[in-house]
This record gives C-alpha cells, sequence and structure tokens, in this order.
C-alpha cells in the first residue's frame, strides 16, 4: 500500500514539475519579456510569498487555507485585468486559477475532510476555508462585465470555474 | 448577572467543548475587533479576514487561556499576531480590491456631531501614523482599553504601550490643527 | 509648570478630555491651553466615534451558523486510520490507482518530452506570460507536495526559476524591479528553504536521505549563485547589487544548509 501511495506520488510530482518546465526565453522578445515581466510584477511577488507559505503549512487546514489565498491573490488579478479591460489577460488568468482550484484546491479540501473529525474545531476552520474559497470564486467571477464575459475564451473559463465551485464545498 | 460573569460562564462552557458558548463570544467581540483590525489594515477585506482568523484560532486554543484572566486582550492578542504575520508575508504594495480604492469607503457621519470631512480628515491622519502607534492609540481611545490591557495585547510593557498613545495624539494634534481640520456640524463644543 | 509639560501631561492621560484638577485649573486660566485643548478633546472624540466600511463577506454570519447550527456531515465519525486501512486493502481500489499512477507517469513523461516552443502545434498567446505560468506551476506543486522535503525540492527549484529570471532581466529591466526579484529569491532561501530545511521532522527522512536532499538544495544554490554570479560580469552597472545579493544569498544559503547537515 505504501510503494502504490509512493508511486501515485511521484507520478504527481514529476507531472507537476514537467508541467513547469515553461517554454524557454527565446519565444519572446527582450521588450516582450520586459513588458509581461512590469504587468506581472505584483502578483509574482504575491505568488512567491503563498509559495512559501504552502512551503512552510503541514497542516491539512493550514494548507488549505494557504492555497486558497493562492487562488485569491489570483482572483484579484483577474478583477484588475477586467477593470482594464483585457480579455486576454483576464483568460490567462483565468486558467491559471482554474488550474490551482483544480488540480491544488479542491483535492486539498477533499483530503482534509477525509481526514478531520466532524466535530472537532479544525473542522470549524475548514469549512471557513471553504466558505472564502467560494466567497472569493464568487467574487471574482460575478464581477466581471458583461461584454468580456461573453467572449468565447473567457466563457468557457467561467464554465470550468463555475463547475468547481460546487467541489469546493 | 454582570457581564463579566456572564462571559465567565460562556468561556467555561467554551472550553468544555460548548460551542454555543463560543459564538456567544464571537458574537461580542467580532464587530469590535473588526473595527480595530481595519484600523491597522485599512482593507475591510483583509480585516474581516484576520478578524475570522482570529476567532479560528482563538477557537483551536481555547484550551490555553487561564480562567480568570482577560479575555478580550487575549483574543486581541491573537488578533495583532495575525495582523503582525500577515504584514510579514505580504507585500505591502499590493493594489487593493477595486471597491476598496481610495473614496469608496462608504464613510458615513450619520449620529455624529462631525462633519463627513472632518471624519475623512482624522480617519487619513489615523491611517499615515506608523502602525504601533495607530494600533495603541485606538486600542486605548475607541476600544477603551486600560493601558495596561493595551500591552498585553500589543507584547510590550505599559510604559511602551502609554508612550505609543502620547506619540499618536501628539502627531495627531501636528497634522489636524484647526485651520486644517474642518469645523463641526454643530458649534457646540 | 509651563504650557509645553501641561500640554505633554493633557496628551498622555488616559482621556484627554477628562482633565485632572491641576491640569484644569491651568487650562482655564490660560487662553491658549484652553484652545489647544477644545482641539485635543475634539479629536479624541472623533477618534472614538470614527466609523469604518462594513466587512464585505459577512463571514461573522457565516461562523455563527457553523458555531451554532447542527453538524451536518453524513460521513460517520469512523477513526481514519481504520477507513484507510479498509480503502486500500480492496483489490480493486489497488488496482485502478496502480493504472492511475501509471497514466501520470506516462502523462508526466510525455510533458518532458514534449515538443518545443518551435513546434507549430505549439503556439504562444501574445500576452501570455511563461514565468507566471511556471510560478504559478510552483505554486500547484507545492499544495501538491505531501511532504515536507518534497515541498523543499519545489522551493529549490522556485529560487533557481527566479535567479533565472532575474539574471534574463538585468540587462534590460531597472534596479527596482531587479530588487524585487533579488529579495524574492532571498524569501525563497531564507524564509522557505533553510527555515524548512531546519524544521524537517526527525523521523521522515534517514540520515541518507536527508544528506542527498540538502546536498541537492545546495547544488542548486550552488547553480543559482554562479549563474548570477557570471550574469553580473556582463550586465550593467546598476544590475549588479541585485545580482550580488543572489550571489551572496545562494551562498550563505548553501553554507546554512551545511551547518544544518552537520548538527
Amino acid at each position: 500500500m505504501l510503494r502504490l501511495g509512493s508511486t501515485m506520488l511521484i507520478g504527481l510530482a514529476l507531472a507537476a514539475w514537467a508541467g513547469a518546465q515553461a517554454p524557454p526565453r527565446a519565444a519572446l522578445s527582450a521588450a516582450e519579456q520586459l513588458r509581461l515581466h512590469r504587468a506581472n510584477r505584483l502578483l509574482l511577488a504575491d505568488l512567491v510569498d503563498r509559495g512559501i507559505d504552502l512551503g512552510q503549512a503541514s497542516h491539512p487546514v493550514d494548507r488549505a487555507e494557504a492555497c486558497r489565498k493562492t487562488a485569491r491573490v489570483l482572483g484579484v488579478a483577474l478583477l484588475q485585468a477586467a477593470d482594464a479591460n483585457d480579455a486576454d489577460r483576464v483568460a490567462e488568468l483565468g486558467g491559471h486559477l482554474e488550474m490551482v482550484i483544480r488540480d491544488g484546491l479542491v483535492p486539498m479540501l477533499d483530503r482534509a475532510k477525509r481526514d478531520i473529525h466532524p466535530q472537532s474545531p479544525d473542522a470549524v476552520r475548514l469549512k471557513a476555508v471553504q466558505d472564502s474559497a467560494v466567497s472569493d470564486l464568487d467574487g471574482a467571477t460575478s464581477a466581471l462585465p458583461a461584454k468580456l464575459a461573453e467572449q468565447p475564451n473567457i466563457r468557457e473559463v467561467l464554465g470550468k470555474l463555475g463547475g468547481l465551485r460546487d467541489k469546493i464545498k | 448577572m454582570c457581564e463579566s460573569g456572564d462571559e465567565a460562564e460562556w468561556i467555561r462552557a467554551a472550553q468544555a467543548g460548548d460551542r454555543a458558548a463560543f459564538a456567544l463570544l464571537v458574537e461580542r467581540y467580532w464587530d469590535r475587533l473588526y473595527r480595530w483590525l481595519y484600523q491597522l489594515t485599512r482593507d475591510r477585506h483583509a480585516a474581516e479576514d484576520l478578524t475570522q482568523e482570529t476567532f479560528l484560532k482563538a477557537l483551536s486554543a481555547l484550551g490555553s487561556f487561564r480562567p480568570g484572566s482577560n479575555f478580550k486582550a487575549w483574543v486581541y492578542k491573537i488578533g495583532h499576531n495575525n495582523f503582525v504575520n500577515q504584514k510579514r508575508a505580504e507585500r505591502r504594495t499590493r493594489v487593493p480590491l477595486p471597491d476598496d480604492l481610495p473614496g469608496s469607503e462608504g464613510i458615513e457621519a450619520e449620529g455624529s456631531a462631525e462633519s463627513r470631512e472632518a471624519l475623512e480628515a482624522v480617519s487619513r491622519a489615523v491611517a499615515e501614523l506608523p502602525p504601533d502607534f495607530r494600533a495603541a492609540l485606538m486600542l486605548r481611545v475607541e476600544q477603551g482599553m486600560p493601558f495596561r490591557d493595551v500591552a498585553r495585547v500589543l507584547k510590550t510593557t505599559e510604559e511602551t504601550a502609554r508612550w505609543r498613545v502620547f506619540k499618536a495624539r501628539q502627531k495627531l494634534m501636528q497634522v489636524l490643527s484647526p485651520e486644517v481640520l474642518p469645523p463641526g456640524k454643530s458649534a457646540t463644543e | 509648570m509651563n504650557c509645553q509639560t501641561i500640554q505633554n501631561r493633557v496628551l498622555a492621560l488616559p482621556d484627554p478630555r477628562l482633565l485632572p484638577d491641576p491640569l484644569r485649573e491651568h487650562v482655564n486660566a490660560c487662553p491658549g491651553c484652553l484652545a489647544w485643548w477644545k482641539q485635543a478633546a475634539r479629536i479624541e472624540r472623533i477618534l472614538a466615534e470614527l466609523p469604518v466600511p462594513p466587512a464585505p463577506a459577512d463571514k461573522k454570519t457565516a461562523l455563527l451558523q457553523e458555531l451554532s447550527g447542527p453538524v451536518i456531515h453524513t460521513v460517520p465519525a469512523i477513526e481514519r486510520r481504520s477507513f484507510a486501512t479498509r480503502f486500500w486493502s480492496v483489490p480493486a481500489v489497488r488496482t485502478m490507482a496502480g493504472l492511475a499512477a501509471a497514466v501520470l507517469f506516462a502523462v508526466g513523461g510525455w510533458l518532458m518530452i514534449r515538443p518545443g516552443p518551435g513546434s507549430p502545434n505549439i503556439q504562444a498567446k501574445p500576452s501570455s506570460d511563461p514565468f507566471l505560468e511556471r510560478i504559478v506551476q510552483r505554486d500547484l506543486a507545492l499544495a501538491q507536495a505531501r511532504t515536507a522535503d518534497q515541498r523543499l525540492d519545489v522551493l529549490g527549484s522556485l529560487a533557481g526559476d527566479l535567479s533565472t529570471e532575474a539574471q534574463s532581466l538585468s540587462k534590460i529591466a531597472n534596479p527596482e524591479e531587479l530588487r524585487d526579484l533579488s529579495g524574492m529569491f532571498q524569501k525563497v532561501v531564507n524564509d522557505g528553504i533553510v527555515e524548512q530545511a531546519r524544521k524537517l521532522p526527525e523521523h521522515s527522512l534517514t540520515q541518507t536521505q536527508k544528506k542527498e536532499l540538502l546536498n541537492r538544495l545546495s547544488q542548486k544554490l550552488l547553480d543559482a549563485g554562479r549563474q548570477a554570479d557570471e550574469a553580473a560580469r556582463e550586465s550593467p552597472p546598476h544590475a549588479q547589487p541585485a545580482l550580488k545579493t543572489i550571489s551572496e544569498t545562494a551562498r550563505d544559503g548553501q553554507t546554512k544548509l551545511k551547518a544544518i547537515l552537520g548538527a
């Protein structure tokens, strides 16, 4: 059982590591690279901070909360992109948000629910994490202007995010 | 039964596992704690998150609370720790959510003898205070905490707590001179 | 007592509006101090009634409902170890888990060997940021990592990403932007890697595994430091401080990891 569990974990880690091997820099001009870095500077700093939190947290509820905050950071950036009427950026960030919720937050919440006694203080904390995650997601998606939300790439992402809402609860 | 007697009973029950008793403590202190944390963060989303986090931590740590000691100061201390930890972890230059942009905080002057402009002027001046001064000042003035409890919450000495409140008031007096602070709604003083 | 002394004493009171007799006598007799005191009292009054905006998400109500309502979880309170044991003992579950692991390996392998960006199948969107995507992936990997050592490995990679990005931008970004990147690198190394290496649970790894892990992390830091040094040699002067910070942080991190290993 231990070997099987380890095998799955190694597979997961491998898939996650491989997925992180983004296309090399040569695809972008220096000007484009700098432009993107400037556009994402604050978001990157927030994501690095959230990464450190995820690295530090060991308790299932703390880890779920750290992952929720990662998703929230992306949600805030998505709203800012919507305010700026940047459809491409909204779609890009929506895609990242979907991935973090689908592959990170939902499995973490499921795992935490299995591991935690339903009447413990941790169960209360976990419920609060779930409620906050749903509230964050609703805040990010419902505030999009209709014109943006109707664009095909954004509508697709919103559909996927909508489907994840019930899984968070 | 006096208020402190009720509270002692709620704490005892909550420590014995009665969640409804803990709910009474939440009901008593949530709004006040939120107000104070808002003054520290100047962000209602962050203040609400911190308030929630504080009560959840308090619930988990109830066993460590010594019956008979100051529950309010204990909860506020947890809140302040959370705030400090969050400040350490998060970038201060992060742009707030759109509905927290300046001017949209919904400051109302209903029920106050002061004009909206005066309230906003003081609010801005408070926001400009160094966080340690601001925290101490609002605990003393707005939350009505004795200096001894302010010191407990901020994990410092009573002397330092008094000094911070003094310096905060001194700064506000400099910044909010009569020429700067708009007149109140009524002329009575 | 002069007026300044009186005013300082008033500001040091628990409530400046409530003057003890000695101070009140002076204030009533001194027009300057009286005007000053009225201002102080007014500010104190305003402070006590400063409005705050309402909380946005009504988390108070949600928490109160959770505390006061019935427990709605329908899963019986089964002791979790026995549930896990029962779950994994079912042959069909083990088979499916094995198949899932095989699929994961296949996917992971495909992702590793898939064609690079020159391939006509991969079209980068004009505004999507590969570095942002990489950092999101690292966060996701940290979320998915189950053990402290797995998280440490990801943090090591995250540090490498930040160092590479700083080098990549060293000729074109401004000093503040590069300082931000070096600051992020410092945080990941100090608050992430070194701190978590210190806190590795005793029983989680054998001494050999721990040594391998810390050596692996040291190597990543060594590489990051060397690359930062090389980039510094070819970068304009304004980029030097940030690259030097990365290089020094990497070396310092290595030293600390060695000390942890030796402890």
